[in-house]
């Protein structure tokens, strides 16, 4: 019974890393490139949260939408004044940009904010649990992960229902004949980023309910999210959810067999995806 | 003299370094389909990228009196200029519809529409909800010509609409293009002489980016033309 | 004499020069001397594989720590002079690069980079967990009693500048010649490459070998200079992220860029002395500047403003 609560902690655990990897796989199917500064966007988001929640003694929930359109905000900004320019063939000038960008404002956050531990109080909700028969779920863990999940099905509807998820797809098959069609390519590509923070800064805020962070905690971020993605490929978004429950379901299983080993047997299911199977558990094979 | 719709000056284009056109003049009336014929590396598709705005190019080019050169591709698009490219260079993970609404995202007022278009090529209809991937040959061209047509363009832009495709195909296409005529100005780039010269109304050779022969279609010296194809004499 | 002895002689000359600096130079000024030549070591060999190579590596310190660890584990119980296990450390850290290869090849850009970086993860686990080194806590260097104290110093200062020495120059004879354009023709268009016959598979192997190879010796001679070695010290994430930077605003792909930015790197850090965190703010914004204006770096720049001045003096 204590090995279906693991795997079922671990699913929970799973979909939040599915949300860390959402963002960066949704910039890597429609820019084709790797924003080494994700980790640092869903840490900021995190930090602007304990700014708001400082200023104004509101429950974290609340505060939700404000966080996230700013963090909309400052994905577009940073995609169109920065990223944009060093767009083209060579792809190790954007990774070399996002990479200056991921330690400028991991370093911003410790000199405003300090080095300390820091946390989302979400009240009552951090501890409270449902018992459903023999087990024992967790509110905040099964609340993250019905969060994941309704942000992975709205994200689907919008790319496969509306004009402007219809613009996302055409532009990342073909962006330069999609100009013929009235877009402007650097716009989307600002939206997109802009997408991507916003749900890195959702991400941030259930991580920070649920742990303590500080500015130095979107390095792992990011070797999660990359991993999620790695795990359950690019052919689709619900490839990340895969890669993601995956990874999670590994790490609470590996944390209960052997607890000093850390990241360990994610890492090493990384490897063994790679060997075994490098498009991803759910990607489509590319022809080399 | 019919009122010029398009109207190209001394346009040099460039692919980086290389110059891929010197010094490109000519006009377009509205409703005149032309034939831009010539071997391949000629410039064919540069000129029409050109007009784009997806090559680089200096020189006049002006839409209805309109200069296009401060303008970039989408905004281009927008003044009514649609393209079939080649290669088709259909949207593979959308569907048939939906490249079709791709290409109606600029409409602007006129007969073509989702309806209008499937009538031309029925084949659009059945497939609507296919991902344009997986079409075959013929059929995406279909697609990619609808696609242009959805957008009710005032100069529409056709390149090698015929490549790769059966000669079945082909008669296919080319009936349906022929029922275009004269609703829009129409620049067609074909390999095959006697098709471009029975398709259009003038014509203009290319020859390593420069214009060597341009008449009349109707009645035009198809012996001369060949020698200025090749580069003869 | 052409332009090209003339760099062979400079360079001899600067090696010369900076061979008599333990004689001049107290003690702290050795070890800044020692941590500078260790980096500008380093950031070549990163540079050899992201610069010339092609691959972006964002788990460097996995050799790093790699040549640390073999040789303060060897020389525990062996008796190897630490001196010695310098270069030995160096080919054990080319032997597990060796072991990675296999894998981590099937992989491109971003993918590969990720890889390098889970690579030195695991490494960095199963070393903390290895009693035999120390585990978390690390360990000394037991070897050091062995050694005369006076002289400590002064050769592990030698050491460092034969390092960083030697890996320069093996880029340098790397890049020229027949292997240099192989590499450089795999750069631009490997499809092409490949039809003309350069495997790619063995050009990227050497240069990754020896890649590791440099870090390995790089981090051996790190850590003799500290006499203690700890998982995190070693497996420091902040070894790569030193390294991109000093190589990305040096110049990337360029000889002298690895030096120009290591130059700019020490600069900054004492000019912000007084925190640590604005001094990497300082850095990344540098690097971003680089990549926006200049991706060719300082070395770039610096080329630009010479074939300037030397245009009129060259005959075609």
């Amino acid at each position: 019974m204590a090995w279906i609560e693991t795997i079922l902690n671990g699913l929970m655990l799973g979909g939040l890393y599915a949300l860390f990897g959402l963002g960066l796989s949704l910039i890597f199917g429609v820019m084709r490139i790797a924003n080494i500064a994700h980790g640092e966007l869903v840490i900021a988001g995190a930090f602007l949260a304990f700014t708001v929640t400082g200023a104004v003694p509101i429950h974290p929930f609340i505060l939700l939408p404000v966080v996230v359109l700013v963090m909309f905000g400052v994905g577009y900004a940073l995609q169109a004044g920065l990223v944009n320019h060093v767009l083209g063939t060579d792809p190790l000038r954007p990774l070399l940009l996002t990479f200056g960008l991921s330690i400028v404002v991991q370093n911003l956050l410790v000199e405003l904010f300090g080095a300390d531990n820091r946390a989302l109080d979400p009240g009552p909700l951090r501890t409270a649990s449902l018992d459903l028969g023999p087990l024992s779920l967790g509110v905040l863990p099964l609340g993250t992960f019905l969060v994941a999940l309704a942000l992975f099905g709205a994200l689907h509807w919008a790319l496969a229902h509306t004009g402007w998820g219809r613009m996302v797809r055409a532009t990342s098959d073909d962006p330069e004949i999609v100009a013929l069609m009235g877009v402007d390519r650097r716009r989307v590509f600002a939206s997109v980023m802009g997408l991507s923070a916003a749900l890195a800064a959702i991400a941030g805020m259930l991580l920070a309910m649920r742990t303590s962070i500080t500015p130095f905690s979107g390095t792992e971020r990011l070797l999660i999210a990359f991993e999620v993605i790695v795990i359950g490929g690019l052919g689709s978004i619900w490839a990340s959810l895969l890669g993601g429950l995956a990874l999670g379901v590994v790490h609470a299983l590996g944390f209960r067999l052997d607890p000093a080993s850390g990241l360990l047997y994610g890492h090493l299911l990384l490897l063994v995806i790679l060997l075994a199977r490098p498009e991803g558990l759910a990607g489509k094979r590319k022809v080399r | 003299m019919a009122e010029r719709l398009l109207h190209i000056e001394a346009l040099d284009a460039f692919h980086g370094d290389f110059q891929a056109l010197f010094g490109i003049s000519l006009s377009l009336a509205p409703g005149e389909t032309l034939a831009l014929i010539g071997a391949n590396g000629a410039g064919k598709t540069s000129l029409l990228r050109a007009i784009c705005g997806l090559t680089e190019a200096r020189g006049g080019l002006l839409l209805n009196g309109r200069d296009l050169a401060p303008l970039p591709t989408p905004e281009r698009a927008c003044t009514g200029i649609a393209m079939a490219p080649e290669g088709r260079r259909l949207f593979p993970s959308l569907s048939v519809a939906e490249n079709l609404m791709m290409g109606a995202r600029i409409a602007r007022p006129g007969p073509w529409n989702m309806q209008s278009v499937c009538a031309l090529f029925p084949i659009l209809a059945e497939f609507a909800e296919r991902p344009a991937g997986l079409l075959s040959g013929g059929q995406q061209q279909m697609v990619a010509i609808g696609r242009a047509l959805m957008a009710n363009p005032a100069l529409l832009l056709l390149d090698e609409v015929s490549l790769g495709l059966a000669p079945v195909v082909v008669d296919e296409l080319h009936a349906a293009l022929a029922s275009l005529r004269g609703q829009m100005a129409i620049i067609l780039v074909e390999q095959d002489m006697r098709r471009a010269l029975a398709a259009s109304d003038r014509f203009v050779c290319l020859l390593e980016g420069r214009l060597v022969m341009q008449g009349a279609s109707n009645g035009a010296d198809t012996a001369a033309l060949a020698r200025a194809y090749f580069g003869e004499d | 004499m052409s332009r090209e002895h003339a760099g062979w002689a400079g360079f001899a000359l600067i090696l010369a020069a900076l061979a008599l600096v333990p004689f001049l130079a107290g003690r702290g000024a050795l070890s800044l001397g020692i941590e500078i030549l260790v980096i500008i070591a380093l950031a070549q060999a990163w540079n050899l594989l992201a610069g010339y190579g092609g691959l972006l590596s964002l788990g460097h310190h996995g050799f790093v720590g790699l040549g640390g660890y073999a040789l303060f584990t060897v020389t525990r119980d062996l008796p190897v002079s630490p001196y010695l296990m310098v270069p030995l450390a160096a080919l054990i850290t080319a032997t597990l690069a060796l072991a990675l290869a296999p894998i981590l090849f099937r992989l491109r850009d971003v993918y590969f980079a990720v890889g390098m970086w889970v690579a030195a993860e695991i490494i960095r686990i199963l070393i903390m967990r290895w009693e035999f080194t120390g585990a978390a806590s690390g360990m000394p260097l037991y070897a050091a009693r062995g050694l005369d104290r006076a002289w400590m110093g002064p050769i592990t200062f030698w050491l460092a500048l034969a390092v960083a020495g030697g890996i320069t120059l093996t880029v340098a004879l790397m890049v020229r010649g027949t292997f240099g354009l192989r590499l450089r023709a795999l750069r631009d268009d490997e499809t092409a490459a490949r039809s003309i016959g350069v495997g790619p598979w063995r050009v990227r192997l050497i240069v990754f070998l020896v890649s590791a190879a440099g870090a390995g010796a790089a981090g051996a001679v790190s850590f003799l200079s500290n006499l203690f070695i700890t998982p995190m010290a070693a497996f420091d994430i902040g070894w790569t992220v030193t390294v991109i930077f000093v190589t990305v605003i040096g110049g990337i792909g360029r000889l002298h860029g690895p030096v120009l930015g290591a130059l700019v790197y020490f600069a900054l850090r004492e000019w912000l002395a007084f925190s640590a965190g604005w001094s990497l703010v300082a850095l990344g914004v540098t690097a971003m500047a680089v990549m926006l204006f200049a991706p060719g770096g300082l070395a770039g720049l610096a080329d630009r403003l010479l074939r300037r001045f030397s245009r009129p003096e060259t005959a075609p």
